[in-house]
């Protein structure tokens, strides 16, 4: 039968015989006073936690402070300027449509693919539009014969892609 | 550790001290309580509401653990 260990470093050293020589001193030191001071402490920081006002209170304190602060004429002044400024910011830059910087950022190319993807679901007048928009008009096109609509439209059919043609018929 | 203010001691202690930290939670208070403060099983038990059989297998993992660090340490 084992010896029962008769100490913690016997235990020890039957399990990890070099752990047992390792210093069991405590590394760690306590700062001078720490435990006589710790009550105080405790003390001061439980008064000033109860003494903080809450948040709201906090809140409502510094927007009473900010108006304070506007009675003074440079402050009120200052955020005038600064309300001024944003205000005129706001009216007099031009207003821009709700696509007028998209359309411009896509490729060519790529409209006139998706246009001729899509054909059903432009208007003829629109499909003409894709030509030379000053040498042809809709209005015009019901007085042209057969014959000159068919060259017209062929005017505008050589302007477009023969490959996206074909793709669709 | 060494540029803690508080800690002061040589390298072997150091050295155990870093190995406790790298053990879980239930080990190094088990290890802390036996190694240090010389605990006896049964109050540890008590205070930890954990069985005995249970303590003193902790306590042997934690401590095979810890020499395995220094063996690592060593290489």
């Amino acid at each position: 039968m084992e010896k029962k260990p008769q100490s913690v470093i016997d235990e020890l050293r039957q399990i990890a015989p070099d752990l047992a020589e390792v210093p069991r001193d405590e590394p760690w030191q306590v700062p001078h006073n720490y435990f006589r001071e710790l009550p105080d402490a405790v003390m001061h920081r439980i008064r000033d936690e109860a003494a903080r006002p809450g948040l709201v209170a906090r809140f409502q304190q510094e927007v009473a402070g900010w108006l304070a602060s506007l009675r003074q004429p440079r402050v009120a002044l200052v955020y005038a300027s600064v309300l001024a400024l944003v205000v005129a910011a706001v009216f007099i830059q031009p207003f821009a449509g709700p696509g007028d910087g998209l359309l411009a950022d896509i490729p060519t190319d790529e409209a006139l693919e998706y246009v001729l993807n899509n054909l059903d679901d432009y208007a003829p007048s629109e499909i003409y539009a894709l030509g030379d928009p000053g040498a042809l008009n809709f209005a015009d096109l019901q007085d042209l014969s057969d014959q000159e609509l068919d060259e017209a439209l062929d005017v505008i059919l050589d302007d477009l892609d023969t490959e996206s043609l074909e793709e669709i018929f | 550790l060494e540029a803690d203010v508080f800690f002061d001691s040589d390298a072997a202690t150091a050295k155990l001290v870093g190995a406790i930290g790298t053990l879980p939670e239930k080990q190094r208070i088990v290890f802390n309580l036996r190694y240090y403060d010389e605990m006896s099983y049964q109050d540890m038990s008590d205070i930890l509401q954990t069985s005995v059989g249970a303590l003193k297998a902790s306590y042997h993992h934690a401590v095979r653990k810890i020499e395995a660090y220094f063996k690592g340490a060593a290489v």
